[in-house]
């Protein structure tokens, strides 16, 4: 009888300890959230889009890139690529945050005797409505006014496909 | 069992003895003897009983009733937090999307704020900067250096890992360029984006 009556007890303990977790999570929840603006959130859809569709990116970079003064020409040499199928390493610290998204990376490349044209697109990156994280960055300093290679990378984020 | 049967003398009313049997229950004993061993025993075991199991028993049920009583009253209040959770309307896995955007957005290089302290700390030295390099997935930056002198490598080092977002500084051994005084080295400056 009093090992079933310690047993209740034990029972009881266990259930008031995950009853007083789960309050304090959702008391949490409410306290930090209750004065959350829910259809503001709903903008933030517009940073991580549902649907990937590649034309519109290339579209999109080919803009960024031009408003940033990259235009494409003879001198610039502009290229870019899109990878959909782009793998982010266990190292990167973005690894276990873009795991449930789908991450497709952006490869630009273009010459310049001009490196501020690289703060501008950084600028515009951040800028824009989408959300954009730059991956590596490599270039060299100009030497007497000559054209460098500036090659950069950036990762795109979109809704996981079902 | 028979019961024994005792002998007793009497005389009769002729004056001839006679002996008669008188069944006086010789089995029965004392009843002082009798209560005070019972009660005694008794005594003992509601003593026992009290210490054993009367105490322990009344223990454990106050702390059921306090354990029981704990669980109707958290029972109420997380009904009531839900009811609370639910008037608000509050949407989860919007708020968990708007938070990994709020996370990935502390990835984002502040380039134009690295840069500059990075010159700011090879200008102390009138070198220059060489070429420029980032990888988020291993935190860091690169930049070769290009400076005059050999001997000053290791103080700009030092200086660099001052900068408030570096979380590591090392240098490669200055390397001559051509046959010129200007010595080359590579910096890898690891970089905490959580700092203000």
């Amino acid at each position: 009888m009093l090992g079933n009556l310690e047993e209740k007890i034990d029972d009881l303990d266990r259930e008031n300890a995950v009853l007083q977790t789960q309050i304090v999570e959702l008391e949490q929840i409410v306290e930090e959230n209750r004065y959350v603006d829910q259809s503001f959130l709903y903008e933030l859809y517009r940073e991580v889009p549902d649907a990937y569709n590649e034309t519109q990116l290339v579209y999109d970079t080919n803009a960024l890139l031009e408003l940033a003064g990259i235009s494409l020409d003879a001198m610039t040499l502009r290229t870019s690529s899109i990878n959909p199928e782009v793998s982010i390493p266990e190292s990167s610290p973005i690894s276990s945050l873009a795991s449930d998204y789908k991450v497709v990376e952006i490869a630009v490349f273009f010459s310049s005797d001009d490196l501020s044209k690289i703060q501008a697109f950084i600028e515009v990156l951040e800028e824009t409505n989408q959300l954009y994280i730059l991956n590596t960055l490599n270039y060299s300093y100009p030497f007497e006014g000559e054209s460098v290679p500036i090659q950069l990378s950036y990762y795109a984020f979109f809704a996981a496909e079902e | 069992m028979a019961k024994k049967k005792k002998n007793v003398y009497i005389k009769g009313q002729f004056g001839v003895s006679d002996f008669i049997y008188v069944d006086l229950l010789p089995e029965v004993k004392r009843m002082r003897q009798f209560n005070g061993q019972v009660i005694v025993v008794l005594l003992l075991f509601v003593v026992l009983a009290f210490v054993f199991i009367f105490l322990p028993y009344n223990n454990l049920v106050m702390d059921f009733e306090e354990s029981n009583g704990l669980n109707r009253d958290l029972k109420h209040e997380y009904a009531l937090t839900q009811e609370e959770y639910a008037g608000y309307e509050i949407d989860t896995s919007t708020i968990g999307f708007a938070q990994d955007i709020e996370d990935l957005k502390e990835f984002m290089l502040d380039y134009p704020g690295v840069l500059g302290d990075i010159t700011l700390v090879i200008m102390q030295y009138n070198a220059d900067l060489v070429d420029f390099s980032f990888y988020l997935a291993d935190e860091r930056i690169a930049v070769t250096v290009s400076m005059a002198t050999f001997y000053q490598f290791e103080e700009m080092n030092s200086q660099l890992r001052r900068v408030s977002w570096v979380t590591s500084s090392s240098y490669t051994a200055p390397q001559r360029v051509g046959n010129e005084i200007v010595y080359n080295s590579t910096f890898t400056l690891g970089v905490d984006f959580f700092v203000e």
